[in-house]
């Protein structure tokens, strides 16, 4: 199996790993505790794991259920998703109008050693 | 002062103007001035066009411009208008395709009938109230959105309103104020065109937020310490995501530093660096800033200038920031802060407008201006905050003539809402700003960063007090002005003196304090590698680090210095001293030790290590730091005596590289009289000679050094020289004795003998 996840989403599932099933809004007050996260962040959270198949809801009360154990799980790499939505017409345009381009690997180069050079 | 309505277009316009103003001083100016002067500058562009009230001044621009308006016909009235349109300052036609809409009452007015009142008073009683509730929307609103919106920023507006651009640009501006007629279309469309704006804005900002909502806390000893050390009046968090490529922080009220995961793992020593320029952009607002720079561009969409300062506003955020920390680390810190700027850009995947990246904008302008970076000279910062008043004065008022009518205009129920507008005069704003700027700017101090954690009230009048003051003084007076916050008030105001081969050293210094103790750290080429330890940048190996042995989970936990000592000759540490020190042949390095007793009973270790053959350069630095560290004693007292500590370190370090200073002097000039008797004419004091038989007798230097000792309390100092004379016995030396007296600045023998 593989699934990918980030750090934020392997938080949620180590509530599971460690306390078996429990239920979203005892998530929430764990997590709350934990790292400060609102309901809303857990929920979301939570959610994206099931969408990634890592967790089964189960009722009542929104039981949550971990589907993989901690060996499979991947971390994911930065960051998909955020490109696929910005790398449409917004990111482009936004890289025209701040001026500011991503720099190729050359001129990145150049800039260390100019930096090198001047001092 | 009157506060008078500024319809949109008016705000429009003048901010047009400040920002071509900005934009000209910018091109002119940019490598020789300080880099805030133009943020300070965009700030005031930036309230031009999102204040509808401002204070009225005689000599205001917009006087001018009504002046002439009001010695015009209506005709000519609507072709200056016209001309400022379509001529130089509104080059795009979508301006003016959005701006009649917005502010439609002003132009309509223009074309109303009634001559006199016309343009300059805004309103003429008929259309005016109907378009006015249109403006009311436009300008309230933003206030509003402003608090809300602030996503990132719209380049969509552009293909989502392509519709709402319906002017061709070979129209001239007079045909336009015909085409006023049919103003509330236009209206429509340019409110159509803000709120399209602001809704992308909004999107794009609570896209992003949710995302760094998810963000965890870092928990790292040296982050939490580090925040420990530089604390604000809100509470700033440091979170780590691995969802994010480059540092950034959010939220203007309680801010939150979000760095990237993969970054923690790699460069951990650019941490600081990072950590400093997140915290430059919170104490300065910059994320408020940039909100507001969104709200004007959602309001004043239609205007290319306020796009144009959208751009050079972030970049020009950015520059003043990497300002601030290259003068609170020193220009030896600029290479690092560049290869971590560039190191940034590489991992870079996408820009996110509205926050303060640490990566962001133009990094070749940026790391150019790193490179070039100086300290810049009080006569700069002068004619900066000289340029900027002068600038505020100008643009930030409005003129009376404008501000009159207003009054009149009290009966028109709109009046209300705006009287309900927070009526801070933007004038008062920039001055406070103004004054931040100049003591930031003086280059003395950056006690405003102690003062800020202490009480924002005060802040300003001790850093002004700080402003001039350098040295030994300064220390004090910023230990008191700045009151608790003792991290980081002295930060930069303090010395680290020591003797290297005989020459003094005076370096800049930051006093580190930490959990029960303080130290001086020098500001350039030091760095932090972890809590409670630092590294020089130029060579890893050099480093310096303190620990309590008392605390709990020490070695040395239990101990008491005896046997602490026993310990440490145990593992190898021979005493020299009071200092322990060992030398490890496998690796080449040289370890100290140093042990300090606090309250009687906790003992500190200060360890530092170097390479062995470096201990000669290195050895006598890493030596001066340590003699600085200080255990602060529990209770209130402790910041006082810290302070206590530090200035009496400073007197006796000044007198010394003094005395070293004032040896080496003699040596060469004594050196040169023993050849050449005349010589030493210059240097004597009046109606004193030189009894040549002296210098004839000196054979050659005798063992040992020069030692000066000052007699302050009477103004003259005794040196003595050991040498050897034509009459010293083979293994013993002579002492010259030479004393000095202060004439003038400068100070001159007055008796010369040798003593056997």
């Amino acid at each position: 199996m593989d699934i990918k996840l980030f750090d934020s989403e392997l938080k949620v599932m180590g509530v599971l790993w460690k306390r078996g099933d429990t239920t979203a809004k005892q998530i929430s007050d764990i997590l709350k505790e934990e790292v400060g996260w609102n309901m809303n962040t857990t929920y979301t959270l939570i959610k994206r794991c099931i969408g990634k198949g890592a967790i089964e809801r189960r009722e009542p009360n929104f039981m949550c259920h971990a589907l993989i154990p901690r060996e499979e799980v991947q971390a994911a790499e930065t960051d998909e998703l955020i490109d696929r939505i910005f790398d449409g017409s917004a990111d482009k345009l936004f890289a025209a109008l701040i001026g500011r381009k991503k720099l190729s690997k050359e001129q990145i180069g150049k800039l260390k050693q100019l930096v090198e050079e001047s001092e | 002062m009157s506060l008078v309505r500024v319809n949109l277009l008016y705000m429009s316009i003048y901010g047009g103007i400040l920002i071509l103003t900005v934009l000209f001083l910018r091109l002119l100016l940019k490598k020789r001035l300080p880099k805030r002067t133009f943020s300070i500058l965009w700030c005031m562009a930036l309230l031009r066009l999102l204040v509808p009230v401002s204070v009225d001044a005689p000599f205001s621009i917009a006087s001018v411009i009504q002046e002439r308006l009001l010695a015009d016909s209506e005709e000519s009235q609507v072709n200056l208008l016209a001309e400022l349109f379509s001529g130089g300052l509104y080059s795009g036609e979508s301006i003016v395709s959005g701006k009649n809409p917005m502010s439609g009452e002003n132009l309509v007015s223009g074309e109303n009938p009634v001559p006199g009142e016309s343009i300059v008073s805004g309103e003429s009683p008929e259309p005016g109230k109907k378009i006015m509730s249109g403006k009311n929307t436009g300008s309230e609103g933003n206030p509003g959105r402003r608090e809300t919106t602030g996503g990132s920023f719209p380049d969509r507006t552009g293909d989502g309103i392509a519709g709402s651009r319906p002017m061709e640009s070979g129209w001239s501006g007079r045909e336009l104020f015909r085409g006023l007629q049919e103003g509330d279309l236009l209206r429509k469309a340019g409110m159509t065109g803000s709120v399209i704006c602001a809704a992308i804005f909004l999107a794009l900002y609570l896209y992003c937020l949710g995302r760094f909502r998810t963000a965890l806390p870092l928990e790292d000893l040296f982050a939490e310490q580090w925040l420990e050390r530089n604390r604000l009046l809100r509470k700033v968090s440091i979170c780590q995501s691995d969802r994010i490529s480059s540092p950034l922080t959010y939220g203007v009220v309680r801010p939150v530093i979000l760095l990237p995961k993969q970054l923690l793992q790699e460069d951990r020593h650019k941490m600081e660096y990072i950590l400093q320029h997140e915290l430059v952009h919170v104490r300065r607002f910059d994320g408020a800033w940039k909100l507001a720079m969104a709200a004007a561009l959602c309001l004043h969409w239609f205007n290319p200038l306020v796009w144009m300062m959208y751009v050079f506003m972030n970049r020009d955020l950015e520059l003043s920031c990497d300002e601030e920390v290259l003068r609170i680390f020193g220009t030896k810190a600029r290479k690092g802060y560049a290869l971590t700027l560039i190191g940034m850009e590489e991992d870079r995947q996408f820009s996110m407008p509205l926050y303060s990246g640490f990566g962001k904008s133009a990094v070749e302008e940026r790391v150019g201006a790193i490179m070039r970076y100086k300290k810049k000279r009080k006569i700069t910062i002068v004619i900066a905050a000289m340029m900027v008043l002068t600038v505020g004065c100008i643009f930030a008022t409005t003129s009376r003539a404008e501000a009159d009518p207003a009054a009149g205009d009290k009966d028109l129920p709109e009046v209300g809402a705006y009287d309900a507008l927070p009526m801070d005069p933007p004038v008062g704003t920039f001055t406070g700003i103004d004054g931040l700027y100049g003591n930031t700017g003086s280059g003395a101090t950056t006690g405003m960063d102690g003062n800020a954690a202490s009480g924002a009230g005060t802040a300003m009048d001790g850093s002004a007090g700080l402003g001039t003051a350098t040295g030994a003084d300064a220390n004090g007076e910023s230990g008191s002005a700045g009151g608790t916050g003792l991290s980081a008030e002295g930060e930069n105001t303090y010395r680290l003196i020591y003797m290297k081969e005989g020459m003094p050293e005076s370096e800049p210094a930051r006093l580190m304090t930490g959990p029960g103790y303080g130290i001086l750290i020098p500001r350039e080429g030091w760095t932090a590698f972890g809590p409670d330890g630092w590294m020089s940048e130029d060579n890893h190996e050099v480093e310096l680090w303190v620990a309590n042995f008392s605390a709990e989970g020490s070695d040395y936990y239990g101990f008491d210095r005896q046997q602490i000592a026993e310990a440490l000759l145990g593992e190898g540490y021979q005493e020299e001293n009071g200092c322990y020190w060992k030398y490890e042949e496998t690796n080449d390095r040289m370890m100290w030790v140093e042990l300090r007793l606090a309250d009687d009973q906790e003992v500190w270790g200060i360890s530092y290590t170097c390479p062995g053959e470096a201990q000669e350069g290195w050895g006598v630095e890493l030596r001066a730091m340590a003699q600085t560290f200080t255990v602060i004693p529990s209770g209130s007292a402790g910041t006082d005596s810290l302070i206590e500590t530090y200035n009496a370190y400073y007197r006796e370090a000044e007198e010394r590289a003094l005395e070293a200073e004032m040896a080496r002097w003699l040596s060469s000039r004594l050196e040169a009289a023993f050849v050449d008797h005349a010589s030493i004419d210059p240097y004597l004091a009046d109606g004193y000679d030189v009894d040549t038989d002296i210098l004839d007798a000196i054979r050659e230097w005798g063992q040992g050094e020069t030692h000066v000792r000052f007699h302050p309390t009477d103004g003259h100092c005794v040196a003595s020289v050991s040498v050897k004379t034509t009459e010293s016995e083979e293994d013993s030396n002579d002492y010259l004795t030479v004393e000095l007296l202060k004439e003038g600045e400068d100070w001159k023998i007055c008796f010369m003998g040798i003593e056997k």
